[in-house]
């Protein structure tokens, strides 16, 4: 590593420069924070803004065809809105993603609290542990779900074997209901994570004073540990929540006709139906959905959090 | 000298309810191996007899090999970009209050509130516009791009409430900017930052809608084994990749553990 | 023991981690520096073929490996919509493998070049019908090569369904609600559809359309699943979760040979046939490959692999020469390739085809 003394003291108008700057940088915190975020900012404005733009245009355009109309119109949205179906299955997406989300971060917590609290050595193994499974392909891991709840799979092979029944459940895969466990089973590492990292950096000085006070461990967990993890928990809800709600390919693979989402009609309007106009305009309104039931969310969780503090 | 049993045996119902999440974790994906070694090709029960012709297959495809190494390659890119990029923007954000904060924050969150699809076709047009063939480049950026805010997120998770009079102590002392962060800002880092490593790397090695999209020539193995689902004659091959894979990860991480142990014992030795 | 001090010495070694970092990042920068465009190196002046998994096999391009000394590069595509989509966005194959009813979409998108038939030696060979499938041609100029040839049809299990005479509406039997399933693509579903409505698949009014509708509409709740891919309808037959589903040929084979019994229909309204073939990228980089890849998958040895490995027909009239009547028959095929097309209802373009699809993918949606 080279100190500062090592290198030649600043000479000329360059040296100067150099030093207005950096007396700039160093007494302007905002500048450099932005100098901090710049590489990300790059990546994700050049990376980001440009498709969303294009995708925004899109949806004002129209198509038949391979011809795509430029005229701007909103009779994309129109057709959204005015038909009811459209806005149920945005509705339907958006309620099993939810479940599913519910479903993950309730089952993770606990976890990702043995973890954190209960593990004194290896934590690092543990967490391993947890990614394992999930260094397998996620299209296997649906598949495996498949060969669980499938027709002669395990659980109808083994009540079968046990005489509970004599023909196979048929309920178990091809729903909704089956969608929700693949995908809370696919995500569980992805709440894992951040809930873990949450509690991981809380101030177990904090819980001491908490038992020194007299509270229960109920108590303490209540009013110390648990507020105090919820911006894991919140970041858990997110990251299982939003990607979701546009997946397609495990709907397609065990949610059979009534576990069909928003995402597979989108793929349908741009690669089965020849509109993209229409898929765009979905998108967006797809979009639209999740940001207001992820501001929701957060809303709810904040007014929590403040009562309980 | 009293018997005790590890930490983590004790402590009852939560001790309990981990090792059912771990059977629920595990129990699904310990299916793979038991196929690979069905001799049938109907991933279905009764098993028919033992094989381990599915192996001996997986090593003749030269194509799943090559997709293999391709999806190593691309997820450990894309984890170390990703994880670089992340660091910095939650230190930004952690440590500096500036003008459009959190506007700038909510930018980050975009690639996350645009479906994969959506996204994917969107970079597939800009990418053609711009005239970059499609390769694992394009893979990969694309995996950089959704992979950036998962490792933000983490790293803003762990960074939020980080003491920074811990930083100043440091530079009170008269370190400097160089050897503060790595003296105190990374190692009360480091936990993030491993959790964003392997965040992001399972993120990128298991992505398939963009990495559908933007491929050219060159396949990962998501991509390969979506193709093999259309035939039940290759599945049981990549059933037994999948658990070659699953092996795989298992001895590296047992073995890194073994060494630590020993690292460990070693110690007090060494020092009589 | 010199083993044991080995291992000692290696936990030894590694009680510094800052070692055991360093080395681990080597390892993971070595990885991740590796050239990303390895692959297109080595394959210089090889064509990249965009197909259906299951066409790449060596045993389709053997005069192609004869010249090239090697196979093609191969992109698979699961359902021929993505493949296009994929194109115009700018992904540019050699030679691309569509069904004849797609040919004419293709060409308007702007993807495809005439093909120059005196470049291929197998040409004078093939079927001549199959040279002129209406929307194939254009402006005089040939656009697709026929390559390979078959059915889509209801396969059933012959111990679990109970009909007295075989029929399209067996896909609308209410006995066997929730144990049917057919293809999620409106190419393969919709005709069928219109074929047991009575209607003309590819001239259908909008009243027309409304009828298929209402019929599409009414099977969705009998349907355990719509099927991207044939393997899902052959495993749900072979378990018997399903009775009977939409699929070509090939599962007939396949299923058969794993002693299942099932039969392949040919229904009273008449059963699909159809046409695919192979056509060039209007930028394809390496067109000399390309032509050598076409005429390679030709031959009547590729041919013959088609016919007895698969069950399908090929263009190559040679090809049944090499085969054997046995395996012709085996197979439910037949030489006179014309008679055995017009015996079925051959799948050609719709007329409102944008319509037509979007339809469909609605009523799957539940819209």
């Amino acid at each position: 590593m080279t100190s500062e003394a090592q290198t030649a003291p600043p000479a000329g108008t360059i040296g100067r420069l150099r030093t207005v700057v950096k007396g700039a940088i160093f007494r302007n915190a905002g500048l450099r924070g932005y100098i901090l975020l710049s590489p990300t900012l790059l990546v994700l404005l050049g990376a980001m803004c440009l498709p969303v733009g294009i995708l925004a245009v899109y949806s004002l355009w129209t198509q038949s065809g391979v011809e795509i109309d430029h005229t701007l119109t909103l009779a994309n949205y129109l057709k959204i809105f005015n038909k009811p179906s459209y806005m149920l299955l945005i509705g339907k997406s958006v309620l099993i993603s939810l479940t599913v989300t519910l479903a993950t971060v309730l089952l993770a917590y606990p976890i990702a609290y043995f973890i954190a609290f209960k593990i004194k050595r290896h934590k690092i193994v543990w967490l391993i542990l947890i990614t394992i499974p999930f260094v397998t392909s996620y299209l296997l891991r649906v598949f495996a779900w498949k060969i669980i709840l499938g027709y002669n799979g395990i659980i109808n092979s083994g009540l079968k074997w046990l005489g509970v029944i004599d023909q196979p459940l048929t309920f178990l895969l091809h729903n909704p209901t089956a969608v929700v466990i693949t995908l809370a089973h696919a995500w569980a590492p992805i709440a894992i994570l951040p809930i873990f990292v949450s509690l991981e950096k809380m101030d177990r000085s904090l819980l001491e004073a908490a038992t020194d006070l007299g509270d229960s461990p109920l108590q303490r967990f209540l009013r110390v540990t648990l507020p105090l993890s919820i911006p894991g928990v919140v970041a858990a809800a997110m990251l299982v929540f939003i990607p979701t709600v546009g997946d397609y390919i495990t709907p397609q693979l065990v949610g059979g006709p009534d576990g069909m989402m928003v995402g597979s009609l989108m793929h349908a309007m741009f690669f089965r139906a020849n509109d993209w106009p229409l898929g765009s305009a979905l998108a967006i309104v797809s979009a639209l959905a999740i940001t207001v039931t992820s501001l929701g969310v957060w809303f709810l969780t904040k007014q929590a959090r403040e009562r309980a503090v | 000298m009293k018997f005790q049993l590890p930490s983590w045996m004790r402590g009852g119902g939560l001790t309990t309810y981990a090792v059912l999440y771990m059977v629920f974790l595990y129990v699904p994906v310990l299916f793979l191996p038991l196929f690979s070694f069905n001799d049938g090709i109907y991933i279905a029960f009764p098993l028919k007899g033992f094989t381990v012709k599915w192996y001996e297959a997986m090593i003749e495809t030269e194509s799943l090999q090559a997709a293999l190494f391709n999806s190593i390659r691309v997820a450990a890119s894309v984890s170390i970009i990703s994880t670089i990029l992340g660091v910095l923007a939650a230190r930004a954000f952690t440590r500096y209050r500036f003008v459009g904060r959190k506007p700038t924050l909510g930018l980050l969150a975009l690639p996350l509130v645009v479906p994969g699809i959506i996204l994917g076709i969107a970079l597939l047009i800009m990418a053609n516009r711009l005239g970059i063939p499609l390769s694992l480049f394009t893979i990969g950026a694309a995996h950089v791009l959704i992979a950036t805010p998962f490792a933000t997120f983490v790293m803003i998770s762990r960074l939020e409430g980080f003491d920074s009079n811990l930083e100043e102590a440091s530079r009170d002392l008269g370190e400097t900017g160089w050897t503060t962060f790595w003296r105190v800002t990374f190692p009360l880092a480091l936990p993030g930052i491993v959790a964003s490593l392997l965040l992001t790397f399972i993120e990128s090695f298991d992505e398939f809608i963009l990495a559908f999209f933007l491929s050219g020539t060159d396949a990962t193995l998501p991509i390969y084994i979506w193709s093999q689902l259309r035939f039940p004659k290759r599945l049981p091959v990549v059933l037994a990749l999948g658990a070659c894979i699953l092996l795989f990860t298992v001895i590296t991480v047992a073995f890194a553990e073994w060494v630590r142990r020993k690292g460990v014992k070693l110690t007090p030795k060494s020092e009589d | 023991m010199e083993k044991n001090e080995l291992m000692d010495r290696l936990a030894a070694g590694t009680l510094s981690r800052r070692n055991m970092l360093k080395g681990l990042s080597a390892l993971g920068i070595g990885v991740t520096m590796t050239p990303y465009f390895h692959g297109r190196a080595n394959a210089a002046g090889q064509a990249t073929y965009f197909t259906w998994e299951g066409y790449e096999v060596p045993e389709l391009h053997g005069d192609y490996i004869k010249k090239h000394g090697g196979s093609p590069e191969v992109s698979i595509f699961a359902d021929e919509g993505e493949a296009l989509q994929k194109m115009i966005a700018g992904y540019t194959p050699d030679v691309a493998h569509p069904c004849s009813y797609n040919v004419n979409l293709w060409r308007e998108a702007g993807v495809l070049q005439p093909i120059d038939t005196s470049r291929l030696s197998n040409w004078g060979d093939l079927v001549g019908s199959l040279k002129v499938i209406p929307g194939t041609q254009h402006e005089g100029k040939q656009f697709f090569v026929p390559f390979d040839w078959g059915n889509t049809s209801i396969l059933y299990r012959t111990d679990l369904v109970d009909i007295k005479e075989e029929s399209w509406g067996l896909m609308w039997d209410e006995r066997y609600k929730g144990r049917l399933a057919t293809f999620s693509g409106a190419n393969e579903t919709v005709p069928y559809t219109a074929v047991y409505a009575g209607l003309d698949p590819w001239n259908m009014s909008d009243a027309d359309l409304a009828k298929v509708r209402a019929l599409l509409e009414k099977q969705r709740p009998l349907i355990r699943f719509y099927a991207d891919d044939v393997s899902s309808i052959e495993q749900g037959l072979a378990s018997g979760e399903i009775v009977a589903g939409s699929t070509w040929n090939s599962s007939n084979v396949l299923l058969k040979g794993e002693g299942v019994p099932v039969k392949f229909m040919n229904p009273k309204e008449g059963i699909m046939t159809w046409v695919c073939g192979l056509v060039m990228h209007k930028d394809a980089p390496n067109p000399d490959a390309a032509y050598d890849l076409i005429d390679a998958m030709l031959s009547p040895e590729a041919g013959k692999f088609m016919i007895v490995d698969y069950g399908y027909g090929h263009s190559n009239t040679k090809s049944f020469d090499l085969a054997g009547d046995e395996a012709i028959e085996t197979a439910g095929l037949s030489r006179d390739v014309e008679a055995f097309l017009k015996a079925g209802v051959f799948s050609n373009e719709f007329k409102n085809r944008d319509a037509v699809l979007k339809m469909f993918e609605e009523v799957k949606a539940g819209l």
